[in-house]
């Protein structure tokens, strides 16, 4: 866990940088649109890192002697 | 009152009565001034609920009881539902209803009794869990920034889970809920919470676990003030976000747990503050990479537009033009030179046929004819040429001996000897040389006869001349255009005639 968050962050760390230095003006367009690349790149890894769970809502069921389960909450019984 | 009295009895005695309104009112002050505010314990009978949301009940004990109103603005504020035989303790002020003459007491503020007792004995256990370190900050434990499985111990029913999913759906996606359900209030509910989060912990069934409920009177909080949860909060490995209650309520479980929230909605928002955080982040950060580079390249796709529409480009024929003018003007060149070649060619060809022309046998003989007459002319001349040279060159020898004799006879007797004889030697060679000169001579005067045009007309050549000019007619053609012509014989001359037969006209 520790070390994917340090993946994450390092891979936030290279995109702020690889804007901030597409904002600065003197980039070549070559080097430009590599930037491009690479940040494009990092920012479909970290969504897909922060969006890797799938809004799945579950309540847990507890058995006696045996592990918990979890089946589909029912959202509707709420108001 | 003493001085009233001592003031209106001189005068008449019914002047010294106050009208009931005006002893309403001075009572009114009095409980007012002195029973304002005042706290009172009692049970709860008679209540009235009026539609109005004000409410009427009396607050009794074992020998009295007093009548109490607790209008509207109040009773929403009250952390409790007053029921009917609740023992409480109401906060108000003493007041006297005029129109029917009662004392009662209006109710600002009411909560359960036994609160005390329930306040001391939480204050003792907060105490004791602070010395035992469980609120201490170096035991929190940092919550994931990105927690994919979130567990929610609390009611599966009510306000609290709907609040939650409500917000977490609103925020984001990128969450998956695990609601764990137990009871919040009532005697199990320790328990239960207590346990829940052993079992979350167990199995590690979540990334963090939010213990949540709403807000209700501190015996409804009962549960999560108790010290199974709080030890169950403080051993739990899965970092917890505390959510019980309002958030004037501070219960224990919010002192153990890893991060309060004031309320269930806040915890959610917590939870997943970092990957909201993030995700509108990543998002800004899209927007920006993409605006940006769509600037880049909108501002290189102009510039090449602008190059494109440069004249140099737009209309090639302007950089081409100056090669295409030149290529026209080396094909022309080429095309005069291969018309002059042929030409040329041509009119070699025209003067090789004649040429051609000129070397057939019939012309060639025309030629030698005449050059042979011109032989036979100058061989005629030849000999007499020849002799007068030699005749000449043999006088000037003699006179050239002679001289060189006579100079020579005075003193150089002994040469006249070799002098003669040599002039005897070269007489006989004078001789030979004109025997033999002469004989060659004869030979070629043999030669010369054998070809004389003269000795060829004996053998019956003739020559034709015009008549006009006297020249010699060396073509048909022109001695067909000459008509007559004078025709020379070795005997002589005679004019000639050409008739209709030119063929016959040439024969000698």
């Amino acid at each position: 866990m520790t070390k994917k968050e340090l993946k994450f962050e390092e891979a936030f760390e290279r995109l702020e940088s690889i804007l901030e230095k597409m904002n600065s003006s003197n980039v070549e367009l070559e080097e430009a649109l590599n930037l491009y690349e690479e940040a494009d790149g990092l920012i479909s890894n970290c969504s897909k890192k922060l969006k890797s769970a799938e809004q799945k809502i579950e309540m847990l069921i507890q058995k006696r002697d045996a592990a918990p389960t979890s089946e589909p909450f029912d959202e509707s019984t709420l108001s | 009152m003493e001085q009233t009295q001592t003031k209106l009895a001189p005068a008449n005695p019914d002047e010294g009565a106050l009208s009931v309104s005006d002893l309403t009112l001075q009572i009114k002050g009095l409980l007012r001034s002195r029973f304002s505010p005042v706290t009172v314990r009692g049970e709860i009978s008679n209540l009235k609920r009026q539609a109005s949301g004000h409410m009427y009940f009396s607050l009794k004990d074992a020998n009295s009881q007093i009548s109490c109103a607790l209008f509207k603005g109040s009773a929403l504020k009250l952390n409790m539902i007053p029921k009917e035989g609740d023992e409480v303790i109401a906060i108000g002020s003493v007041d006297v209803y005029g129109p029917r003459g009662q004392y009662q007491l209006i109710v600002s503020s009411m909560r359960a009794a036994g609160l005390g007792a329930l306040l001391v004995k939480l204050q003792k256990l907060k105490e004791k869990l602070k010395s035992l370190g469980y609120f201490d900050s170096s035991h929190k434990k940092p919550l994931p920034p990105f927690p994919k499985k979130i567990a929610v111990i609390t009611s599966p029913t009510g306000a609290v889970i709907r609040d939650i999913i409500h917000v977490l759906k609103r925020r984001t996606k990128a969450f998956d809920l695990l609601v764990c359900p137990v009871s919040v209030q009532g005697d199990a509910c320790p328990e239960q919470v207590a346990q829940m989060i052993e079992t979350v912990n167990a199995h590690n069934l979540a990334d963090v676990i939010i213990v949540a409920r709403g807000g209700g009177s501190i015996e409804d909080l009962y549960g999560f003030n108790s010290e199974e949860v709080a030890s169950a909060i403080f051993k739990s490995k899965i970092p917890i976000i505390s959510a019980v209650g309002h958030e004037t309520d501070t219960t224990i479980a919010d002192c153990v747990a890893d991060v309060r929230a004031p309320t269930p909605s806040a915890a959610a928002e917590i939870v997943l503050g970092e990957t909201i955080k993030y995700e509108e982040k990543l998002t800004q950060a899209s927007k920006a990479l993409n605006s940006h580079i769509s600037y880049r390249l909108s501002e290189v796709r102009s510039r090449l537009l602008s190059f494109l529409s440069h004249p140099l480009i737009a209309s090639k024929d302007l950089i081409l033009s100056e090669y295409i003018q030149k290529k026209d003007a080396l094909l022309h060149k080429l095309d005069l030179q291969i018309s002059q070649s042929l030409t040329q060619k041509k009119h070699l060809l025209t003067v090789s046929k004649e040429r051609l022309g000129a070397l057939q046998p019939k012309n060639q003989i025309f030629t030698l004819k005449a050059r042979l007459a011109r032989a036979a002319y100058s061989l005629k001349k030849r000999p007499e040429y020849i002799s007068d040279t030699f005749s000449r060159r043999l006088n000037l020898a003699k006179r050239n001996l002679a001289g060189a004799l006579e100079s020579s006879l005075f003193g150089l007797k002994e040469k006249e000897k070799a002098l003669s004889r040599t002039q005897e030697h070269l007489s006989k060679l004078m001789h030979k040389l004109a025997t033999e000169k002469n004989e060659r001579l004869k030979t070629l005067l043999e030669n010369l006869t054998a070809v004389d045009p003269r000795t060829l007309m004996k053998k019956g050549y003739a020559l034709v001349f015009s008549q006009k000019t006297g020249s010699i007619i060396l073509s048909k053609e022109a001695l067909e255009s000459e008509g007559c012509a004078k025709l020379k014989m070795h005997d002589g001359e005679t004019l000639i005639q050409v008739t209709d037969q030119p063929t016959k006209a040439k024969e000698p």
